[in-house]
């Protein structure tokens, strides 16, 4: 009687140590394919992309991009549908250049998607942005200058932009991009190109 | 028979959108294996918009750019991690569009302009 409790509990463990371990694996998946949470938030008229040049909208119409339908989440940083159904982070830092993919795995296992936008030559830019868009346990990021990290919150819409000081970029360009979650637990880092 | 009509209508109008916007781009590099810093350009014109995509999945970053045949100045130079990168020609100028593997793996990728 006694071995049969005891195998009773052994069970009983395994079976919730297994749904513990689904419920990880599930809670890891729906991070890595959740849309990011402002994709289908209600839009008001701050989220328009305004002041377009007519060559830029007529871009945007042949490539399939829903400008009306955009939804600002940071500084010049904007989630914009395309017709093909997939999302588009689209930056107006400097001209409009935008990232586009699977709207339902937009994240694609990533902790965030960010875009580098710049003028001027890639050895000695003379404007610097970087923005992106982060997952719900991406609380800030810090991007790493040479001359010293900058950090960012997130915005509550999951957005952040970061746009580089002159002394920033006179110390070169940034290296490296950290996601940071709660208490400033490191998520991820990713090394940012030099070219 | 008004219904079929409508929908044949309506098939027809759908595959030659997708007719157009297709025969609207221009692909000047790929699919193929993009090493680290490998890098393409297109010819000079006035384009919309340059676009190196159809990488698949997200993490590897490209590099477009738009470059004047006079002084070679870039303009709107744009890294990012998602499947398909895109910048706009903002200012309607006469450029060449410079797509670039801005990351240290390779992936395969394709350069196209609209």
């Amino acid at each position: 009687m006694k071995i049969s409790r005891v195998r009773l509990l052994v069970a009983a463990s395994a079976v919730a140590l297994l749904a513990g371990f689904v419920g990880v694996v599930q809670t890891v998946t729906a991070q890595g394919t959740e849309p990011p949470i402002a994709a289908d938030r209600e839009r008001s008229a701050k989220d328009a992309i305004t002041a377009l040049p007519a060559h830029v909208r007529v871009g945007a119409e042949r490539v399939g991009l829903r400008l009306d339908t955009s939804r600002k989440i940071a500084a010049n940083l904007y989630l914009v549908d395309k017709r093909d159904g997939q999302l588009c982070m689209v930056s107006t830092a400097s001209g409009m250049s935008m990232g586009c993919g699977p709207k339902n795995d937009f994240f694609g296992g990533s902790a965030v998607h960010y875009g580098i936008d710049e003028r001027g030559s890639a050895d000695a830019p003379l404007e610097l942005t970087i923005s992106g868009v982060a997952r719900p346990d991406v609380k800030s990021v810090q991007v790493a200058f040479p001359s010293g990290p900058s950090n960012a919150a997130i915005t509550t819409d999951g957005g952040f932009s970061i746009t580089a000081t002159k002394d920033q970029l006179a110390s070169g360009r940034p290296t490296q991009l950290v996601a940071l979650g709660e208490n400033g637990r490191v998520i991820q880092a990713f090394k940012l190109p030099q070219g | 028979m008004r219904l079929r009509i409508a929908t044949g209508a309506a098939v027809g109008v759908a595959a030659a959108v997708v007719f157009v916007s297709a025969a609207l781009a221009y692909t000047f590099e790929g699919p193929k294996t993009w090493l680290p810093n490998w890098s393409a350009d297109s010819t000079f014109a006035v384009w919309y918009s340059a676009t190196m995509g159809a990488k698949g999945s997200s993490g590897y970053q490209s590099r477009i750019t738009f470059i004047d045949n006079s002084g070679g100045g870039w303009h709107w130079s744009h890294t990012d991690t998602l499947p398909n990168t895109t910048t706009f020609n903002y200012d309607s100028g006469y450029y060449k569009a410079h797509c670039k593997n801005n990351d240290s793996v390779s992936y395969i990728a394709t350069c196209w302009t609209n």
